[in-house]
C-alpha cells in the first residue's frame, strides 16, 4: 500500500470514525429527533391536559454530558450533583435494538402502575416503579432536553427535565 | 412475596454474582412465578440490593429477549433447583462460551 493509499484509508476511516461519534452527539440537536422524543412525552400529558413540555437546549446539552459518561463507563447511574435542579430519566439498551420512541414509552407504560396520590406511594404495589411515568406528567416540569451516549454495546438516553418532579409527599398533577 | 428465611442465602450468591447476572434471574422469577416460586424470592433480593437508594433510582428491567437461548437458560434453571440459581445461570451461560448481553437483548430504566 502506497503512502497515498494509506492516506486515503486512513481519511475514510478517520471520517467514517468522526461520523459515527458526530452521530450521536448531534442528536441533540437534530429536529427530527427533538420531535419524536418530545411528541412521545408529551401523549402522556396531553391525555391528562397538562401543558405540553418544551424542549431546552441547556437541558440537552446537560443531558448529553451525562450520556456520554454513561455511555463510557458502560453503566445506568443517576446524576447526583443534579438534585434539587434537574429531574433525570435514563434508558439504556442493546445498541440498536431499541428507537427513541421505545425507549421513552417504556417510562411512559408505567402509567399502568400508577394510582393516582402522593408520590412515592401513588403505584399498585411495593414492588412496581412509577417515577419515569411521574416526572413525564408532573404538573410543575414544563421543559426537557434529552441526549443519546453510544459506545457501540449500549445505548443511553438520558432526558433532563425542569423543574424537577417526583417531589417527596407532593401528588404529580 | 416475602421468603426471608430462603432470601438470606440467596443474597450471598447474587452479591457475589456479577449485578446484571442478578437481574436477570430477577427476570426469570418473574417470567416463572407459577411454576417456579422458590425464584420468587429473588424479587426480594432485587429489591434489597437497591434498598440504600434514593426512591427514584428504582432499576427496573423492561425487556429481555433471548430468542432460542431462553429456553435452554430457563431448563437450566429448572434442573438446579436446589442450587443457588446465579450459580446455574453463570455455569450454563459459561458452558455455551459467552456473556449474557451476547445472546439476550436488553433494555433497563432508571
Amino acid at each position: 500500500m502506497g503512502w497515498k493509499s494509506l492516506s486515503v484509508f486512513c481519511l475514510a476511516f478517520f471520517t467514517n470514525f468522526m461520523g459515527n461519534a458526530q452521530t450521536a452527539r448531534s442528536l441533540s440537536k437534530d429536529s427530527i429527533f427533538i420531535g419524536v422524543v418530545l411528541r412521545q412525552h408529551n401523549i402522556y400529558r396531553e391525555v391528562l391536559q397538562l401543558p405540553s413540555l418544551v424542549w431546552s437546549s441547556n437541558l440537552a446539552a446537560d443531558a448529553q454530558a451525562w450520556a456520554d459518561h454513561l455511555a463510557d463507563i458502560n453503566k445506568g447511574q443517576h446524576d447526583l450533583d443534579i438534585r434539587g435542579k434537574e429531574g433525570e430519566n435514563i434508558f439504556w439498551g442493546t445498541a440498536g435494538a431499541y428507537s427513541f420512541s421505545d425507549m421513552v414509552s417504556f417510562w411512559g407504560n408505567e402509567k399502568k402502575f400508577f394510582v393516582y396520590g402522593v408520590f412515592p406511594d401513588c403505584k399498585a404495589s411495593g414492588s412496581a416503579v412509577v417515577g419515569h411515568y411521574t416526572q413525564i406528567v408532573w404538573k410543575n416540569t414544563r421543559s426537557v432536553g434529552c441526549a443519546v451516549g453510544r459506545n457501540g454495546k449500549m445505548d443511553y438516553l438520558v432526558c433532563r427535565y425542569a423543574a424537577p418532579g417526583n417531589i417527596v409527599g407532593e401528588k404529580p398533577y | 412475596m416475602r421468603q426471608g428465611s430462603v432470601g438470606a442465602d440467596l443474597v450471598q450468591d447474587l452479591v457475589h454474582a456479577d449485578a446484571q447476572v442478578a437481574l436477570i434471574i430477577y427476570a426469570f422469577s418473574i417470567a416463572d412465578d407459577q411454576d417456579l416460586r422458590g425464584f420468587m424470592a429473588y424479587e426480594e433480593v432485587y429489591l434489597d440490593l437497591i434498598g440504600d437508594w434514593p426512591v427514584f433510582d428504582q432499576v427496573k428491567i423492561i425487556e429481555i429477549q433471548g430468542g432460542g437461548w431462553l429456553g435452554p437458560f430457563q431448563s437450566a434453571l429448572y434442573e438446579g433447583a436446589g442450587r443457588a440459581p446465579g450459580a446455574v445461570f453463570e455455569d450454563h451461560l459459561g458452558s455455551v462460551g459467552g456473556s449474557f448481553e451476547d445472546f439476550f437483548q436488553l433494555g433497563f430504566c432508571l
